[in-house]
């Protein structure tokens, strides 16, 4: 195997009539990789999956398959195999079939393919399935019957678009820890397109953020969770407290902030703010950091910000309860806390005042959203 | 795309079903009250009386004398009128032949090619059904005629006319003209019908251009073709007026047959036989359909 | 009014494809608008009347005619048979006359009312077919004969057999009609017409099965057109349609043959419970009137029984031996005899045979 990456996009961009749908897309697949293409509906994720399927032509860029450039090749003539989102498994041809198709148009000896698509179907544990029509099969049936016919034929890369979409939640749960054993066992890489960041959590070794067209962050899902680097991530991945922000001075290893143009504080950090626009940045802090104290109670201990706000509602999701909280008196802007702590759960009256605390490290500062 | 027959009868059948069955008339069948009764005054009356005509006597100059009898039936069966129902199963097979080889592609390209301007192809294909026969026909006459544009063409090309009238090819170039459409709507349905990630998935997994359409997108047209066939097949077996028009004595046809009976030969009792006689055998050819249909060998995609 | 001269090209088997709604319709609308407007519903062979006779009558009378055609007379007889009321005035052949009085479709006339009658030649009148002049009132006289495209044959045709000859295959017409095509078969093979023995029928038949590798198309509505346009050189006609055509073709021409050609009256008849019987007499009345009668004849070249027309004829015409023949050939011309209801299975059936096999 040569040294390039699997598949390389280099400033790959598309527009379908006026519409520009994606535009400098930059990425690369590693051997063994599963890649996640996340993002909501809308942001290109899909089309860029079916550029490296080739049944896109991008407008300009490269597509690089092994470090040769393939945008130009039908989709019959890539190493690169597909699970559609509705599976798209032939109706007019049994499971076998359906298995055994692209072996049949590789024209491969009939033993092979026997003994192939056997294997195949035992991965996907369907095993006593292949002389029953398609259409007789269950949605996670046809699922698991979908990803044998793509790998059976050996790909070096195997795409997936919302392969899951259309499970249940507790059958989706169950396939992608099956999805991922399987991708291990056998170590082609997965390209997978998704809009629930969970699943991109749960499986991905990657994760690939895409916002309007763009990528908004490339990494592991812990970075991507834990240091996201622009509000729309930090929004996307989990939820999160998006307040605006300025940033007023940095001193070495501390920054003064003000916040919805209203709070002012300290905050020690390690590394300097991403400090754009005149100071104009994002602070995000994701709800369940948020450790709201009544007043009798002893404030958090270390390193924290205290603020003084306004509880306005509760809301009791069993083991978890949310909290509405007023910081500011010019801006009607709410934030969010979410607790597991048992003492939320009896009832205080709305309109109680409370204190809330954040641990400097979970204050986020992130590049504040383009304008427009 | 079922035939409109069938499906009427189905609406009739649900519809009388408290009658027949004696259940208990219930919402649905107040709703179809008002088609059970246009169907029964419009479709099944007048059917039935014109069927039942080719069992009756003929009274003088032609008139309706309701007295049994067999003889039309035995007139119609006779043998002479065997090379006539060969030809016409013929010209209708060829019709119906050449209209999928020219529609197929039609629809397919209607289907998959056409992109935006697919409503205003659609439009200029059922121009045939806007126009009347009659223009259409005598269109054609003076393009075929001895001294028609073809002709004209030929002669201009320094070649001997040739006679394109009143010959097979003449009635089957009509009968296509007309029929085409027959063809390429539900054609063109079906291929609709067919998810494109089907193709996408057959290029996928390695299958080219040809292979994909040919394991993939023609299989799947299948009832398409089939209902096409059928929706041609059936109006050209008794199709009359091309065979009139652009034919001539030797191009007679079925449906020229029953005509001359109602209109010239005033024995409406004969033409009801015969009329009867195609009707059992274009029952017959749905009925072996819906047999193959049940055997799952034309299994419709969802 | 509609153009009331239909032309054969406009026409064809329009009546055919809209069966005989048309006076229904017109009728109901007429009542439904205005009650007192006053219409007569027409049936009349296509190519059969002048510009100015319909539009004259409206003109002198107030009354609105609806007119509609038709090519085929056993076609008009069977939507009359099978119904198609509304219509007032109908011009048939003697030879169906029979037919239409045994099925019961046409009514006697108010003769005292027309006023006209007396214009007619008299030998028209009192006719085997109508003896006591109560059903029908003379329109025209034709004649059935062979029309031709003088570029288009070696010679002239002088007898029925220059039909079956090879020479035409596929360039000659014949009438799609029973009486004319098996009356001739019969009679070139020396039979009466009114036989009934089926061993002449089935001769008859074998002949024109044996001619019918060179016909081009049996039709009675189309064959003008197929000379006209030299797709037939010839074909069995009736006189006034050829002679008609000749302003289109000037090469067309017409013969009667030496067997004996065929002669026949149209009559104007009324239909049984004719809605607008007085106006219809009217209709009639006015047809005889000797202007409208020679200006008709002008028009359609078919000879006019009107006796007081004649000096109003166009001398060209008049003198015209194919739409006049003289005496001595008149002589030669028969009547198509009807035949008697069990005849008349025998000659649709064996005309339906010659069409089929």
């Amino acid at each position: 195997m040569s040294d390039a990456p699997l598949l390389e996009l280099i400033g790959v961009a598309k527009s379908f009539g006026a519409a520009k749908v994606l535009s400098g897309i930059n990425l690369t697949v590693g051997h063994g990789e599963f890649l996640t293409l996340l993002g909501p509906s809308g942001c290109g994720k899909t089309t860029t999956l079916r550029i490296i399927a080739g049944f896109e032509r991008p407008d300009s860029g490269k597509v690089l398959l092994r470090g040769r450039d393939v945008a130009g090749l039908p989709p019959y003539k890539r190493d690169v195999h597909t699970v559609f989102q509705h599976y798209a498994l032939f109706p007019h041809y049994s499971v076998f079939e359906n298995v055994a198709f692209g072996l049949r148009i590789r024209r491969l000896p009939e033993a092979e393919i026997q003994a192939r698509v056997t294997e195949a179907l035992a991965l996907v544990k369907l095993a006593g399935f292949a002389d029953r029509r398609t259409t007789a099969l269950s949605g996670g049936q046809m699922q698991r019957i979908a990803l044998a016919r793509a790998i059976v034929g050996r790909p070096s890369l195997l795409l997936l678009d919302e392969p899951l979409g259309a499970l249940d939640l507790k059958l989706r749960r169950d396939m992608q820890l099956e999805l991922k054993a399987i991708q291990r066992r056998l170590g082609i890489a997965f390209v997978y397109v998704t809009h629930d960041q969970d699943e991109a959590m749960a499986m991905s070794d990657r994760i690939i953020v895409f916002h309007q067209g763009r990528i908004e962050q490339t990494g592991t899902p812990a970075e991507v969770y834990h240091r996201p680097r622009t509000s729309f991530v930090a929004d996307f991945m989990g939820s999160a407290n998006i307040l605006s922000a300025r940033l007023l001075r940095s001193y070495e290893g501390c920054a003064r902030i003000r916040v919805e143009d209203e709070v002012e504080f300290d905050l020690p950090r390690e590394e300097a703010p991403p400090a754009l626009h005149g100071g104009e940045l994002c602070l995000a802090v994701r709800p369940e950091r948020i450790h709201v104290r009544y007043e009798e109670e002893l404030p958090l201990r270390g390193d924290c910000v205290s603020l003084p706000a306004v509880l306005t509602d509760t809301v009791n999701l069993g083991d978890e309860t949310q909290m509405f909280l007023s910081l500011f008196k010019k801006s009607a802007k709410t934030v969010v806390a979410a607790s597991m702590d048992a003492r939320h759960q009896t009832e205080r009256q709305d309109g109680t005042p409370v204190w809330v605390d954040i641990r400097w490290k979970d204050i986020l500062l992130l590049e504040p959203p383009p304008v427009g | 795309m079922e035939p409109d027959l069938v499906r009427r009868q189905g609406a009739l059948d649900r519809g009388l079903s408290w009658l027949i069955r004696g259940q208990r008339p219930s919402a649905s069948h107040i709703l179809l009250a008002p088609a059970t009764l246009w169907l029964l005054a419009f479709l099944i009356l007048p059917v039935a009386s014109l069927l039942s005509l080719g069992f009756t006597h003929r009274g003088p100059y032609g008139a309706f004398e309701w007295v049994f009898t067999w003889d039309n039936f035995r007139r119609a069966l006779d043998l002479k009128y065997l090379p006539i129902l060969i030809r016409t199963v013929c010209y209708s097979g060829a019709t119906t032949a050449l209209c999928l080889v020219l529609g197929y592609p039609l629809a397919y390209f209607l289907s998959f090619q056409a992109g935006k301007r697919r409503d205003l192809y659609l439009a200029l294909l059922m121009i045939p059904f806007w126009t009347s026969w009659l223009v259409a026909i005598y269109s054609w006459i003076i393009i075929l005629g001895r001294e028609g544009l073809l002709n004209g063409l030929l002669r201009a090309l320094g070649l001997p006319p040739i006679a394109f009238l009143g010959t097979s090819f003449s009635v089957i170039l009509g009968l296509v003209y007309f029929y085409l459409p027959f063809m390429v709507l539900p054609l063109y349905a079906s291929l609709e019908k067919i998810p494109r990630s089907y193709v996408e998935a057959a290029h996928d997994l390695g299958a080219g251009n040809v292979e994909a359409f040919l394991k993939v997108t023609l299989p799947l047209s299948l009832p398409g073709v089939l209902a096409g066939c059928i929706l041609t097949f059936i109006p050209c077996m008794g199709d009359f007026l091309c065979a009139d028009f652009l034919g001539s004595p030797r191009t007679y046809l079925v449906g020229n047959l029953i005509q001359n009976q109602f209109l010239m030969a005033q024995d409406w009792q004969f033409g009801s036989a015969l009329t009867s006689l195609l009707l059992v055998f274009l029952i017959t050819g749905l009925y072996a359909r819906h047999r193959f249909e049940e055997q799952g060998l034309f299994e419709e995609s969802e | 009014m509609a153009e009331p001269r239909v032309s054969r090209r406009d026409f064809l088997r329009l009546g055919l494809l809209l069966p005989a709604a048309g006076p229904l319709l017109s009728t109901l609308a007429a009542c439904a608008k205005k009650p007192a407007e006053r219409v007569v519903n027409f049936f009349n062979w296509s190519s059969y009347i002048s510009k100015e006779a319909l539009p004259g009558f409206t003109a002198a009378t107030g009354v609105k005619v609806n007119y509609d055609v038709f090519a085929d007379e056993e076609e008009m007889f069977a939507k009359l048979r099978s119904g198609a009321m509304g219509y007032d005035v109908i011009v048939a052949t003697d030879y169906l006359l029979p037919r239409l009085r045994g099925s019961n479709l046409i009514a006697p006339i108010p003769m005292e009312d027309l006023k006209n009658l007396s214009n007619l030649d008299p030998k028209f009148l009192h006719t085997p077919y109508d003896p006591e002049q109560r059903f029908s009132v003379p329109y025209l006289w034709g004649t059935t004969g062979i029309g031709f495209n003088k570029k288009l044959v070696a010679k002239a045709p002088t007898s029925w057999w220059d039909l079956w000859d090879e020479r035409y295959k596929g360039r000659i017409c014949m009438l799609d009609s029973p009486r004319e095509c098996i009356g001739t078969a019969l009679l070139l093979k020396g039979q009466p017409e009114t036989t009934t023995d089926e061993k002449d029928f089935e001769a008859a038949k074998e002949l024109l099965l044996k001619q019918k590798p060179l016909v081009k198309q049996y039709t009675s509505a189309t064959y003008v057109d197929a000379l006209v346009a030299g797709e037939a050189a010839l074909a069995m006609a009736y006189s006034g349609d050829v002679l008609q055509a000749v302003k289109e073709n000037p090469h067309l021409d017409y013969a009667l043959p030496k067997e004996g050609g065929y002669m026949w009256v149209d009559c104007m008849c009324v239909l049984r419970g004719a809605p607008h019987l007085a106006d219809s007499v009217a209709l009639i009345d006015y047809l005889l009137r000797p202007d409208v009668a020679a200006g008709i004849c002008n028009a359609v070249h078919y000879a006019s029984p009107n006796a007081a027309a004649q000096p109003r004829i166009d001398p060209a015409v008049l003198k015209d031996k194919r739409v006049y023949p003289p005496a001595a050939v008149v002589k030669n011309l028969r009547y198509h005899t009807p035949p008697d209801p069990e005849a008349y299975v025998l000659w649709n059936q064996t005309w339906s045979d010659v069409k089929a096999l």
